[in-house]
């Protein structure tokens, strides 16, 4: 019998039974939190990622579809200069200004080049 | 601390790789998984070169792997005489080494990437264990060269999403460590528990 057995492990091997216990509910725990992320991302409204600060410019042009010449006056950066590898969180030290900030210019960015594409259509 | 790490990469190159996943196979709490799937996507952009990044990450993985293997067998030995001394000490040690000896490779080569919170203990325990040093190294080889190829290879082919699918293997592979525990431990409990039955069975009849 189930009960039996849980009983009998109650009364002699308590800490283990609790050490189950535990990771019966880390099962549960991360059981929900895959599904829901796998959820929660395989909706197109929620695949635009942010700008962090870890990001570089070319990571930014790829993910935003902007040309890394276009994106370079977003950023601050030196248009005849090649685009170097830095992350986001420097270039925002160096022009002292706030992540939101960049975020704002790169979305302005990001939507000319889209006029500026269905204007060439 | 992610955040600044990836940041790290950006600003500093593949040296960080390295590090990191040297350090996260010593148990220290480094966001090496994620570092990985960074820098496969800077691969991608063509921030950093694919071969650099793969070659950092391995070799960080094989360094970091090994040590933690020879500090353990170092400090092993070095204790051995206090580890025999309590009987109960000596029965857990014997029990590992005769687990490690049997299930030892396969240990070693999926706590490098399929349970991999649990890589950094497996390789403290086979040190502890004396597990024969060759067999440690080449599953580790094996383990840590799928390890780095999937999340890299995975950053690199899913460059524009590396948050979503940092968020989706995080918890998948505390899923797979949390029912790989359920099962191992749940078994143990049930063959507890049917000695016990056994026993009450013996005793009635």
């Amino acid at each position: 019998m189930i009960r039996d057995r849980i009983l009998f492990l109650w009364q002699f091997h308590r800490p283990l039974l609790l050490v189950f216990c535990l990771i019966l509910g880390a099962l549960g725990f991360f059981g929900v939190r895959t599904v829901s992320a796998a959820i929660y991302w395989a909706d197109p409204a929620h695949q635009e990622q942010p700008l962090a600060a870890w990001m570089t410019p070319r990571y930014v042009s790829r993910s935003y579809q902007i040309p890394p010449e276009v994106l370079e006056e977003a950023l601050f950066l030196d248009p005849d200069a090649p685009i170097r590898r830095v992350s986001l969180g420097q270039i925002a030290k160096e022009n002292e200004v706030t992540l939101d900030v960049l975020q704002s210019r790169v979305d302005a960015a990001a939507e000319a080049q889209k006029i500026l594409r269905d204007a060439r259509r | 601390m992610s955040e600044t790490i990836l940041a790290l990469v950006a600003d500093y190159g593949v040296g960080i790789v390295f590090t990191v996943t040297f350090l996260s196979c010593l148990a220290l709490p480094v966001p090496s998984s994620l570092l990985m799937l960074a820098s496969g996507g800077f691969a991608a952009t063509g921030d950093l070169s694919l071969t650099a990044v793969f070659g950092a990450a391995f070799g960080g993985a094989i360094l970091g792997d090994n040590s933690g293997y020879w500090i353990a067998r170092g400090l092993g030995d070095r204790f051995h005489a206090w580890l025999d001394r309590a009987p109960k000490r000596a029965a857990l040690l014997a029990r590992t080494k005769a687990f490690m000896a049997r299930w030892g490779g396969s240990s070693v080569f999926f706590s490098c990437w399929l349970v991999a919170p649990l890589g950094p203990y497996v390789n403290y325990v086979s040190g502890l264990s004396r597990l024969r040093w060759i067999r440690f190294a080449l599953w580790g080889i094996a383990g840590e060269i799928v390890w780095v190829s999937l999340y890299v290879g995975l950053g690199y082919s899913f460059a524009d999403s590396i948050t979503e699918v940092a968020s989706v293997l995080g918890n998948a592979s505390g899923l797979i460590c949390a029912a790989l525990g359920t099962v191992v431990l749940g078994w143990w409990l049930w063959r507890l528990s049917s000695r016990k039955m056994r026993e009450t069975d013996t005793l009635t009849q």
